[in-house]
């Protein structure tokens, strides 16, 4: 049977992490976080619209039932990721985070040294740091002796659904770390969550797929099954590949 | 009364008050105190000191809350 996913202490029974992003309405969220199994889900910290109130998302989310982590996004270095932190901590009353430091508006990809910086800062702020990071075995290293709970190595663009393009560097780094990694950003297809289990990711966090599917509950459910399912083909020890066939059926005995 | 001109997230508001708190402000809004967070200046007001926290004229004040994020 499988190990529960620990993260900083602390067991999850879901190793899927939904983000909470561009859900067409709270109740399509609230009935998408349902059918997906996620115990971890992710929000963002934004100033409050104050000519036009919506429905705030902390009333879609049961926080009896869900582990709310406050992500950095909209952070360009440390120093702003390091002050959203604060402020989500202020609202939730929590410790953890998901670091993202994005200074580039048109890849959204994670600024490895402001990553680090950011990192730093916050683990001696007293944070539960998971960070959103290149898929660089090196850094994730230095990431995990600083101190961080995970490390959240990138498949591809954030909301780009083009799967898992750092298989390598994700590979080596699930050898070599002692902390959960999860695949962050880029699963755009049930395959790549299951993908990403069967090399050995401890979960994978999933956002545009789910919430842009034409079905977003369905979707869910389907990246859910697709999580398990990976993950028992990881445990069950995937046969190693041939370039050449390997008959099924008995040599011996053949009629011809 | 005193007027007191202050920026609410990069808008600019003009208030009537002689002591004019966090807690005062975003009852005008007609903000509920419940998670949100407010900067004053760039600096996180604890909320136990909403109501003791005076805005003064020209401060500049961010009010925020948590949405849908990845």
């Amino acid at each position: 049977m499988d190990n529960p996913l620990v993260i900083a202490n602390r067991e999850f029974s879901s190793r899927l992490l939904i983000g909470t992003g561009k859900f067409a309405s709270s109740e399509i969220l609230k009935s998408t976080l349902e059918s997906s199994g996620a115990e971890i889900v992710t929000v963002a910290v934004r100033r409050v619209d104050i000519t036009n109130k919506e429905e705030p998302i902390l009333k879609a989310i049961d926080r009896k039932k869900y582990f709310l982590l406050p992500n950095t996004s909209g952070a360009k270095d440390a120093k702003e990721a390091l002050k959203v932190a604060q402020i989500a901590r202020e609202i939730l009353e929590t410790d953890w985070v998901k670091l993202e430091v994005t200074p580039d508006p048109r890849s959204l990809l994670p600024d490895p040294v402001e990553t680090f910086l950011a990192a730093k800062m916050m683990i001696e702020d007293g944070f539960t740091v998971l960070p959103y990071m290149p898929a660089d075995p090196v850094l994730a290293k230095k990431l995990e002796d600083l101190g961080c709970a995970t490390v959240m190595p990138l498949g591809s663009p954030i909301g780009s659904n083009r799967g898992i393009r750092t298989e390598d560097a994700i590979r080596i780094i699930i050898e070599n770390s002692n902390v959960p990694v999860v695949v962050d950003a880029g699963i755009g297809a049930p395959s790549h969550a299951a993908y990403a289990m069967e090399i050995g990711a401890d979960a994978v966090l999933v956002n545009t797929c789910i919430a842009t599917a034409k079905d977003p509950v369905l979707m869910a459910e389907a990246i859910k099954e697709a999580v398990i399912a990976g993950r028992k083909g990881f445990l069950s020890g995937i046969p190693s590949r041939s370039v050449y066939a390997r008959a099924s059926s008995p040599l011996k005995g053949q009629i011809f | 009364m005193t007027k007191i001109r202050i920026t609410v997230n990069d808008r600019e508001f003009i208030f009537e008050s002689d002591s004019f708190s966090v807690s005062e402000l975003l009852s005008r809004l007609n903000i509920p105190e419940e998670g949100i967070a407010v900067c004053v200046n760039g600096d996180i007001v604890r909320k136990r000191n909403f109501s003791d926290f005076v805005i003064k004229e020209g401060d500049k004040v961010d009010i925020i809350t948590m949405v849908g994020g990845g």
